[in-house]
């Protein structure tokens, strides 16, 4: 076998966990290796030392049988290894041609070349636009026609279909085939084993930061793969008893209109929602639909445009945010560590930033009242299991799953009548997301209803009553708990007809 | 009034307006840059400051102006290479980093000149800067005199604004530095080294005000303790008026030269306004600009930031 | 819980240590440059700072004339600092709580019946003159994102030169008969020279300001909003408000200072008022005190000592006070590059 690149005995440690266990694997010239896992099994952390992006603290590296040290990805890039991110590496604020001069490369940028590039692998950007208004999927394209036009050979993907609907992954699985067929190496990073299965030729299982399994797509079966992605707990657990009743209007929203960041109009809903009491609602959607706009609309944390929002029968436009917390309205927010808290603020202290003005605990004087609030936040700790040194440690210091429970302590502590979670469980392990789940199921149930947006189809049809897709900032369909098929919803996210 | 004086005071603050232009070109075009790859260097007032002591020190030791730039240009690379490792290297907060600097620039420039030629009886001079008329332009009417007759830094000042401007966005290297300050995570990953371009960007800032600092000192041969009085601070100005822009830049250098130039030319005609209420226009003007374009100040999105990889 | 004390104590050493090395650093940078340039030696140059600062009566007194507007200033300071709203305008507002005071003098001083309360009156129309002074910026960033730092640079130069021209021979208050650029003294019964009554306002002023910063809301709010803005957005907390009350009581705390710099120094405004910069030395003794309100009178007081004794070295050895500068700069660099560090040492210091 040809073996143009490997990684062999890897570790890495991280304050706290060990991200790479011993790890090594290989690629072999023309294929696609696929490297499998959960979220935060340690896949990006592999590939980030393969990129430079990221140092081992043991184990070598060997691109093209020689032994090399990658400190930083112009040493990757020089050895012919590219990488397209989760995140992508273009400046949105040039333009397509722009972004290819600032990578560094020998090769001189001849637009011809590019554009039949484009052509001859049907990849198609348009040379002058500004990337800051290209769709992902064009963004995606962009980088693939970057990396190829500078002859990269060794290719490595991660995550690629995270941002993409269900059409566009599928072209960009098909393209990936293709460039394998033309020498091209392609180590392919993903959790979703559709698509390993589909498009790799080998597959290694990485688990908690170890190798648990490794070898070719055609001996590995699809519950084989499950088990060794998860080990022994199984997120496919059923969370929602199937009951599901509610006429009781909490909250609709009517044609809301919000600017995005680059004050075009991300969000602009000629159609309703509406939010039952104890009703979970999920918003489906490709990223950058709109969602997040509409989100932090309900939460007071945006300019609403035209359009009203009632809450409770009232209606609540105009309300500030914080007295939308005070009507009963809580929010786990997408960017946990500068938004959901106070990074530099104690663990205890950020249980309660959103109850310091109330009775329970400021005194008649207007003094915090310091035993009432560590009773308050020690007891939150207990109930939701949150593993800190103690209450007074910074919350930075805490890692991604119990970062998210004091975030989802503090929320549900306050009793909101309507609970908003943006991707409640992005990036967390399987055991505090299923906690996390369980908690927001619970307390629908219970409590408040609950509206959660997710990137991640499953959680939401594991989840929801009803599920709203958004598209191009407007609400494009519908789904009732009976109705829930993952293939409907997908194409309704392209905003595609859809017949029922 | 007669018309004749009149025309004079036109010809005096234009004149003189260049000269103070020349001084905020230089800080603002070098602090464009170093901000246009995601670092605010709050710290020019003091590198002003040493770049004019160290100016006026080594003019004086060498009896050459032209060693007097030289010693500017070691001033800024001093405190530059000091602030470049705090707010870089270190990722302290660039706030602190720079109103720290700017501290031990003023504190370690006013305490040496006391020590050193402070203490000598007799006020001494350095060798100025000499103009340099360009040939037959300079014998130009009127706007000979006012143009073309300035020093050799003065020049170098306006034409640096094209080729800066040329250099960031028209070249790959100035694509590089946009890129890093909108985006230091993707710049890395494309293979551009973020921590050597923002030292770079922010050496040469730092030299462009240590020179600009020696070009006060050396433009009346003279050293004084708070000799800077706020110029630095309004160079940071006009790089945010200029929406990191090197054109634009040389538009605010031009507003805050004239408008600094008004008093001196209100002095030599003999009008009599207190002088206090010139000395105040510019940082009145200054706080009135900033207050009027705050609200649509676009900074890259990665300003402010230091980059660490995770 | 037990690892968590371990952790406080080992930190609050290391914190010690980053200080005293800081300090160290600076002075032994210092005293090469004064041995180097001017052949005195160092210790006596240091022993001479010390004893004149402390142990003279009349050194003592300047000492304590120092501590007096640092600890106030620094005290308004910290509170902003905490929150990242970069007020560097002290100077600014220390000289419109002067030039407040001397106008509420020279408009009461006919009708004065009981001195106290005139006092009194002069000393809250000084407290408002500065904290007016800070809301100017705070209202100019939290309306129009006008950046803090600038703001308050140029309203510092702008209170300058206003301050000097009111003394000038154009000005409405120079006395005619000073040859320096003076106003008018101010009446004897509005002296205020009392340093119990002095120790007391600062007193005061360090429990208010530590009660606000450490146990009410308000307090907590503020590291909230200096730790992410998104999460002071988030929790509904009004920004607008809390920059205006910031701007307001850092802004009186520095009015007061000049305020209490008339009625117990100077008794006059000149255009030397302000010549030593002392909110430009707050910011120092601020961020020596780690924007602890109750550490401020320590750092301030190191400060005082520093340039009084700075003052008697100028004129017993020909070094200018000037060195106090030059001290601040390096030790504040000395200190912020220590603390970045601090993780590196805190590795050597337990052996790791």
């Amino acid at each position: 076998m040809d073996v143009v690149a490997g990684l062999y005995g890897i570790h890495k440690k991280f304050p706290g966990v060990k991200a790479l266990d011993d790890v090594t694997v290989e690629l072999n010239r023309g294929e696609i290796h696929a490297v499998l896992g959960e979220n935060g099994a340690g896949k990006t952390t592999l590939m980030n030392i393969l990129f430079g992006l990221t140092l081992p603290d043991k184990g070598s590296i060997r691109v093209y049988g020689k032994d090399v040290k990658i400190k930083s990805p112009s040493d990757a890039l020089k050895l012919g290894i590219g990488m397209v991110h989760q995140h992508f590496s273009l400046i949105p604020t040039l333009n397509v041609i722009e972004n290819f001069k600032i990578l560094s490369a020998e090769k001189k940028i001849d637009e011809n070349e590019i554009l039949e590039l484009e052509k001859r692998l049907n990849l198609h950007v348009d040379l002058n636009a500004k990337v800051g208004t290209l769709s992902a999927g064009e963004r995606q394209r962009l980088e693939v026609l970057r990396l190829l036009y500078f002859n990269f050979n060794i290719l490595i993907f991660d995550e690629p279909t995270s941002v993409l609907t269900p059409v566009e992954t599928d072209m960009l699985l098909k393209e990936l085939r293709k460039i394998v067929s033309e020498g091209k190496s392609i180590f392919f990073i993903s959790h979703k084993l559709n698509e390993v299965k589909y498009v790799s030729d080998r597959i290694t299982v990485l688990r908690r930061g170890k190798v648990v399994w490794s070898g070719y797509n055609d001996q590995a079966r699809v519950e084989d793969l499950v088990n060794y992605m998860i080990g022994s707990v199984s997120i496919s657990e059923k969370i929602h008893d199937g009951a599901y009743s509610s006429s009781e209007e909490l909250l609709k929203i009517e044609q809301l209109r919000v600017k995005g960041e680059r004050s075009n109009l991300a969000l602009n809903m000629n159609e309703s929602i509406v939010v039952n009491k104890n009703e979970i609602v999920g918003i489906a959607g490709v990223a950058g639909n709109g969602q997040l706009e509409l989100f932090d609309a309900i939460m007071g944390l945006r300019k609403i445009e035209k359009g009203r929002i009632f809450f409770n029968g009232k209606e609540i436009t105009h309300l500030s945010a914080r007295d939308r917390i005070e009507i009963g309205i809580g929010y786990i927010p997408e960017d946990r560590i500068s938004t959901g808290v106070a990074p530099d603020l104690s663990v205890k202290e950020n249980l309660l930033i959103k109850l310091l003005d109330s009775k329970t605990i400021i005194n008649k004087l207007g003094l915090l009242n310091e035993r009432k609030m560590n009773e308050i936040a020690e007891q939150l700790i207990k109930e939701y299991d949150i593993r800190t040194p103690s209450i007074n440690t910074p919350v930075k210091n805490l890692s991604g799953g119990n970062l998210q429970k004091v975030i989802l302590a503090r929320e549900i502590s306050l009793k909101p009548k309507l609970l908003l979670a943006y991707e409640p469980t992005k990036g967390l392990d399987v055991g505090a997301t299923f906690f996390i789940r369980s908690k927001l199921y619970e307390y629908a149930k219970n409590t408040g209803s609950v509206l959660i947006y997710s990137e991640d189809l499953e959680e939401l049809i594991q989840l929801c009553d009803r599920i709203y897709v958004i598209y191009k900032g407007d609400i494009v369909a519908q789904f009732n708990r009976e109705e829930f098929n993952e293939y409907n919803i997908g194409k309704a996210m392209m905003g595609l007809e859809i017949k029922r | 009034m007669s018309n004749l004086p009149l025309s004079i005071f036109f010809a005096d603050v234009i004149t003189i307006g260049i000269g103070y232009t020349t001084i905020f070109l230089l800080a603002s075009l070098g602090e464009i840059y170093a901000e246009k790859s995601g670092v605010l260097n709050l710290s020019l007032e003091g590198i002003m400051s040493m770049g004019a002591f160290f100016g006026y020190s080594f003019a004086i030791l060498f009896n050459n102006p032209y060693f007097g730039l030289l010693g500017g240009i070691l001033a800024g690379l001093l405190l530059g290479i000091i602030f470049a490792y705090i707010s870089i290297t270190l990722g302290v907060n660039q706030v602190l980093a720079g109103l720290s600097i700017w501290l031990v620039g003023i504190g370690i420039s006013d305490f040496l000149y006391t020590l050193t030629f402070g203490r000598s009886m007799f006020l001494l001079t350095a060798p100025t800067l000499k103009n340099v008329p360009i040939p037959y332009l300079s014998d130009l009417p009127v706007i000979g005199k006012m143009f073309f007759d300035h020093t050799i830094i003065d020049y170098t000042a306006y034409i640096l604004v094209p080729v800066l401007w040329y250099f960031l966005y028209k070249t790959k290297t100035g694509l590089k530095i946009i890129s890093v300050g909108e985006n230091p995570r993707a710049a890395d990953s494309v293979g551009i080294n973020v921590n050597k371009v923002r030292y770079a960007t922010v050496l040469f800032g730092s030299i462009m005000s240590g020179l600009s600092g020696s070009y006060i000192a050396l433009t009346v041969g003279l050293y004084q303790v708070g000799i800077i009085a706020g110029r630095g601070w309004i160079s940071i100005g006009i790089a945010a008026f200029s929406g990191l822009n090197p054109a634009y830049g040389l538009l605010g250098s031009l507003l805050f030269g004239l408008i600094s130039a008004l008093g001196p030319s209100f002095m030599i005609i003999g009008y009599k306004i207190p002088y206090e209420f010139l000395d105040i226009t510019p940082f009145l003007a200054l706080i009135v600009v900033v207050m009027l374009i705050s609200k649509r100040m676009r900074m890259p999105s990665g300003h402010g930031q230091p980059y660490k990889r995770e | 819980m037990r690892y968590m004390l371990k952790e406080t104590k080992s930190d609050l050493v290391v914190d010690i240590l980053i200080y005293l090395m800081a300090f160290l650093l600076a002075i032994a940078l210092g005293a090469f440059l004064i041995w180097f340039l001017l052949k005195i030696n160092p210790f006596s140059a240091l022993s001479i700072i010390v004893s004149s600062s402390l142990f003279t009566p009349i050194g003592l007194s300047s000492t304590f004339e120092y501590l007096v507007p640092l600890t106030l200033i620094s005290l308004g300071l910290a509170i902003s600092y905490r929150a990242k709203y970069w007020n560097i305008g002290a100077d600014g507002q220390l000289i419109f709580g002067a030039i407040f005071t001397m106008q509420a003098i020279f408009s009461v001083k006919n009708y004065v019946i009981w001195p106290g309360l005139a006092i009194l009156f002069v000393l809250i129309m000084g407290i408002l003159g500065g904290a007016l002074y800070g809301l100017i910026p705070a209202v100019l960033k939290a309306k129009l994102n006008v950046n803090e730092v600038l703001s308050t640079l140029m309203l510092n130069f702008i209170a300058i030169y206003f301050m000097t021209w009111l003394v000038d021979v154009t000005g409405p208050w120079k006395d005619p008969y000073a040859a320096e650029l003076e106003s008018y003294p101010i009446p004897y019964k509005f002296y205020l020279e009392n340093p119990l009554i002095l120790l007391s306002i600062i007193i005061i002023s360090i429990f208010l300001i530590y009660l606000l910063a450490e146990k009410t809301p308000f307090g907590r709010y503020l590291k909230i909003l200096g730790s992410s803005k998104n999460t002071a957005d988030y929790i509904g907390l009004n920004k607008t408000l809390t920059y205006i009350y910031l701007g307001l009581i850092s802004g009186a705390l520095s009015g007061l200072a000049g305020a209490l710099q008339i009625l117990s120094i100077s008794h006059i405004l000149s255009s030397d008022f302000d010549s030593i910069y002392l909110g430009y030395l707050s910011i120092f003794s601020t961020w020596l005190s780690a924007l602890n309100p109750l550490y401020v009178v320590f750092s301030s007081l190191l400060m005082s000592v520093l340039i009084t004794g700075g003052y008697f070295m100028a004129g017993i050895a020909g070094v200018s006070q000037l060195f106090i500068y030059y001290f601040e700069g390096v030790t504040f660099v000395s200190i912020i590059v220590f603390q970045a560090l601090k993780h590196r040492f805190k590795k050597v210091i337990k052996n790791e």
